[in-house]
């Protein structure tokens, strides 16, 4: 995925879209009624997961709402249709990303769940949020400060001067509490969640992260 | 006989004669590193000053080094230290494309000896040699050198050259290759004491390999599935499709990285998928990864490039249009000196064309000022010695009125690249006492300059080892004792990067860890910053880094790459392949090599060292006279107890449990840090317990 490509949803991809294999052998007008609903469930499967498979090639994922769109389903049942499509030994290979706003469905490895998480992160476009799932992990997982500019940088975009707004804002909400900023000796901005890391090794990081020397 | 030739060149400079010897250490020496410092010891008498009539110079190539294995173009340099307090073995090492001509000429090694009585070269094709009239090219730099003789031999020669800094025999001088691929530590002056200008050679033999097919398949299989960059980072800085982890590395390809100045225009260098072998040369930039995040680097950047065998490509080829004027707007380098800008202007940096451009642009040109010259850095160590004269007033106070008035110093205060030229120029001719001083080398300027036991303390932490001369290579701020205690054993700056590859690789620390002390046991990798006590697993993961840089340096395979360790692919739990170099060796060799004997060799090659060093200083204590650590280890971050959070520093007591640990490791008598007999006998080097104990220095 370039910074500049455009999310492909899947009506734009719709000709392209298999219709899937026939899950049972006979003719549907031979099934009984609970074999022809099977055939349909499993064929909607199959397309649904080849439609999260050729957004995969594209680096893409699909969200739950293009989903229901394209299938003209409600939300729910997709929802629930999908996550029976997952139990599948066929697509074990499909994933899904739970956002604050929709649901992406991915295929893995093709598509890394960091990446799914933080190009969804970013559609979602909340800013505080995106803040703080994204620094609370760095600080937790590897552990380290996150630089500022990442939020300036793929697949977020934002600005500099948005992103010190939002943390201005997150300064003043109890659910950010952990969120903290340091600057460092070369005046640059890191943000750290004192859930996983104390300000002391927060900045003792960083400032290691910047002396050149250590790295050379 | 498979991979090695089997056969030595040996040079007579007084003479000017070649003759061609058997290599009698194949096996139990493999090559490079391991072979030339085996002949050191063999033929240069202890205690011999790397400029004195006895002493010599080895070039070796390595076991793998023409078998089409992965970064197997580096050639390692054996010779005495002039920079230390009595010589002393040291290695020095450099990539480019030295290695594979002397092995496609028909040697494992080439040894120098002897001194010439003009200024001469060598010319080498396959069994032609013959020494050539250098007075033309004496006293011209490496690159005009490099060009004259390619014009004079031919293109498809390999020119190892010295500038000026070799001719006048200063200490901190280099060999240069393929005009930037340099060997340090004084290899320089030693070619210049032997009026050997250069050495040109080009080989047409081949190198044979056992089994050609499972070679390439184990090439194949490293590099769809082990590779990552250099330092063998296995995860980008920038968030890809495909990657789950995003780290601070020198993996800085990816999309929208651009190398600016490609010719055609522009260049994305686009995913960079594990597995896809030909996205691997568009991975590394490691002066962007230096320079920060604004892909100054990259914009400069024509494409990358490298050495012999590499598919890392961690020298890219870079262009500047400010540096026209100074001829030296096209250079080619990775990350040292050119990292110190700051140090060799005090500070005094301005943009030239674009913002943040000037420490870029003016490390470029210093670096290749360099190289042209022949000025070793000694991995900043020259830098860090400008840096405190410059802090501390050392040159208003040490230089003459007259010469301190002499020196321009408004050039570094403006920020021109010719303030470079002078200073570069200055050490390399050992013009003034500024010159002279600053070539030596950080113990002996220290030692005329007369500056304080502070010199060596500096919070900064750059002297690890207390008045050696040498500075820290990724030592206790790496790992811990870990990092520490690699960097006491040799007697330069460690050139160890077996551990640090497995630091700020872009992978999680609790990966790392589960990795690590699957191989050395629990508590062998610390958190950054957030050690524990010394333990024996902390010794083994320390001993084996040393181990597999001996081994890598002998094989020859560039050890700021190797070992795999670690591996890009999630579908290997990001968990590598330790045993490729063995793998390898028993492909192109047809003899069955494990990782064990391969470790073997590489222990081999360190117990001779020490034993070695032992009898270079004359000593009863290495532990005493060799170890010791400078004070700042112990003392930073006063506000700090070790073993907390957020300190590197370690505790006294400690680093003597850990040097306890480390000696009975390596099979070292833990009061005096020197092998004991058993140890040097299990690894063949009788001859070697026989000479300490003559000299009284056996441990009992």
């Amino acid at each position: 995925m370039t910074n500049e490509k455009e999310h492909v949803t899947p009506e734009s991809g719709q000709e392209a879209m298999p219709a899937g294999e026939e899950a049972l052998d006979r003719p549907a007008e031979e099934l009984s009624p609970e074999e022809q609903l099977e055939q349909e469930k499993r064929q909607r499967w199959a397309r649904c997961a080849e439609a999260v498979r050729e957004q995969g090639k594209e680096e893409q994922y699909l969200t739950l709402s293009d989903l229901c769109a394209w299938q003209e389903m409600e939300k729910d049942d997709a929802a629930a249709m999908m996550r029976e499509l997952m139990e599948q030994e066929e697509y074990k290979d499909i994933c899904v990303y739970q956002g604050a706003k929709d649901l992406y469905y991915y295929t893995y490895p093709t598509l890394a769940h960091n990446y799914v998480k933080n190009v969804a992160l970013a559609q979602e476009d909340d800013l505080p949020h995106t803040i703080a799932e994204t620094v609370r992990y760095e600080s937790k997982i590897y552990p380290r400060a996150t630089a500022i500019e990442t939020f300036s940088k793929f697949p977020y975009h934002y600005t500099e001067i948005q992103t010190r707004r939002a943390l201005e804002l997150m300064a003043k909400l109890p659910e950010y509490a952990d969120i903290e900023t340091y600057v460092s000796g070369k005046k640059k901005t890191y943000i750290f969640s004192t859930k996983y890391l104390s300000r002391a090794y927060a900045s003792s990081l960083v400032e290691m992260q910047e002396d050149v020397r250590i790295w050379l | 006989m498979y991979a090695w030739t089997g056969k030595i060149l040996r040079l007579n400079m007084t003479t000017k004669t070649a003759t061609i010897e058997d290599n009698k250490y194949c096996k139990e020496y493999l090559g490079g590193q391991g072979l030339a410092d085996r002949i050191i010891y063999d033929e240069v008498p202890t205690g011999t000053h790397p400029q004195d009539d006895a002493s010599k110079i080895v070039i070796a190539a390595g076991t793998l080094c023409g078998t089409g294995a992965a970064c197997s173009g580096r050639t390692s340099v054996a010779l005495m230290s002039a920079f230390t307090e009595v010589p002393t073995i040291v290695d020095a090492h450099m990539g480019g494309n030295m290695a594979p001509q002397i092995k496609f000429s028909g040697y494992d090694a080439i040894i120098v000896e002897g001194k010439a009585d003009a200024p001469t070269w060598v010319k080498i094709h396959n069994d032609e040699v013959s020494f050539e009239d250098a007075s033309g090219v004496w006293g011209l730099g490496t690159r005009k050198t490099t060009e004259i003789l390619n014009q004079e031999a031919g293109p498809e020669y390999c020119v190892c050259a010295i500038g000026p800094a070799g001719e006048n025999l200063v200490n901190d001088s280099i060999i240069v290759n393929s005009m930037c691929h340099a060997a340090g530590a004084g290899s320089g002056a030693v070619f210049g004491s032997k009026k050997l200008k250069a050495i040109v050679i080009h080989g047409t033999k081949s190198v044979a390999v056992a089994d050609p097919m499972k070679t390439l398949e184990l090439q194949q299989y490293q590099l769809r599935e082990l590779i990552g960059v250099n330092n063998n980072h296995v995860q980008p800085s920038n968030q890809q499709s495909w990657n789950e982890f995003v780290g601070a590395t020198r993996w800085q390809g990816g999309p929208g990285k651009m190398w600016g100045e490609a010719i055609g225009g522009p260049l994305d260098t686009g995913e960079q998928k594990p597995g896809d072998i030909n996205a691997i040369g568009m991975r590394n930039h490691t002066i962007n990864f230096f320079m920060g995040n604004d892909d100054i680097a990259f914009k400069h950047t024509v494409k990358t490039g490298g050495c012999y065998s590499c598919p890392i490509r961690c020298f890219p080829d870079l262009h500047f249009d400010a540096l026209k004027e100074y001829g030296t707007q096209y250079n080619t380098a990775t990350c040292m000196t050119l990292m110190h800008t700051g140090d060799y202007y005090n500070g005094h940096i301005n943009d030239f064309v674009d913002p943040g451009d000037g420490a870029l642009t003016l490390g470029s040109h210093i670096q290749w000022l360099m190289d042209d010259y022949g000025v070793w850095c000694g991995y900043g160590d020259l830098d860090y010695t400008f840096a405190y004269c410059m802090k501390n007033d050392i040159f208003k106070q040490k230089l003459s009125a007259e010469e301190y008035a002499e020196i321009p110093w408004a050039l570094q205060e403006a920020g021109d690249p010719q303030w470079a030229n002078e200073m570069v120029s200055r050490i390399a001719t050992k013009k003034g006492e500024f010159g002279r001083v600053l070539g030596l080398g950080s113990l002996w300027t220290a030692k005329e300059w007369g500056f304080p036991d502070s010199f060596w303390n500096e919070a900064t932490g750059t002297y690890f080892n207390f008045k050696k001369g040498y500075i820290r290579h990724h030592s206790s701020e790496s790992f811990g004792q870990v990092g520490g205690l690699v960097n006491i054993v040799f007697n330069r700056d460690s050139m160890c990067h077996t551990h640090q590859n497995c630091l700020g690789n872009g992978l999680p620390y609790d990966i790392v860890k589960g990795v690590l002390e699957e191989k050395f046991g629990e508590g062998c990798a610390d958190k950054t910053a957030c050690y524990t006590p010394m333990n024996p697993a902390k010794a083994k993961f320390a001993k084996w880094s040393i181990v597999r840089n001996n081994v890598h340096d002998s094989l020859a395979l560039c050890n700021w790459v190797w070992p795999m360790t670690f591996s890009p692919m999630k579908e290997r739990g990001y968990k590598g392949d330790t045993a490729l170099e063995a793998k390898l060796l028993t492909a192109v060799t047809g003899e069955e090599w494990t990782e064990e004997s391969v470790d073997f060799v590489g222990e081999r090659i360190m117990q001779l060292q020490r034993a070695m060093t032992a009898l270079e200083l004359n000593s009863k204590n290495l532990r005493a006279d060799h170890d010791g650590v400078s004070d700042w280890v112990f003392d930073r971050d006063p506000d700090k107890a070790a073993f907390t959070e957020g300190t590197t520093k370690l505790d006294r007591a400690d680093w003597e449990t850990a040097l306890d640990l480390y000696y009975e490791e390596w099979g070292w008598d833990k009061a005096t840090g020197i092998p004991t007999r058993a140890t040097l006998e299990k690894f063949n080097l009788a001859d070697l317990a026989d000479k300490l104990e003559a000299a009284g220095l056996l441990p009992a």
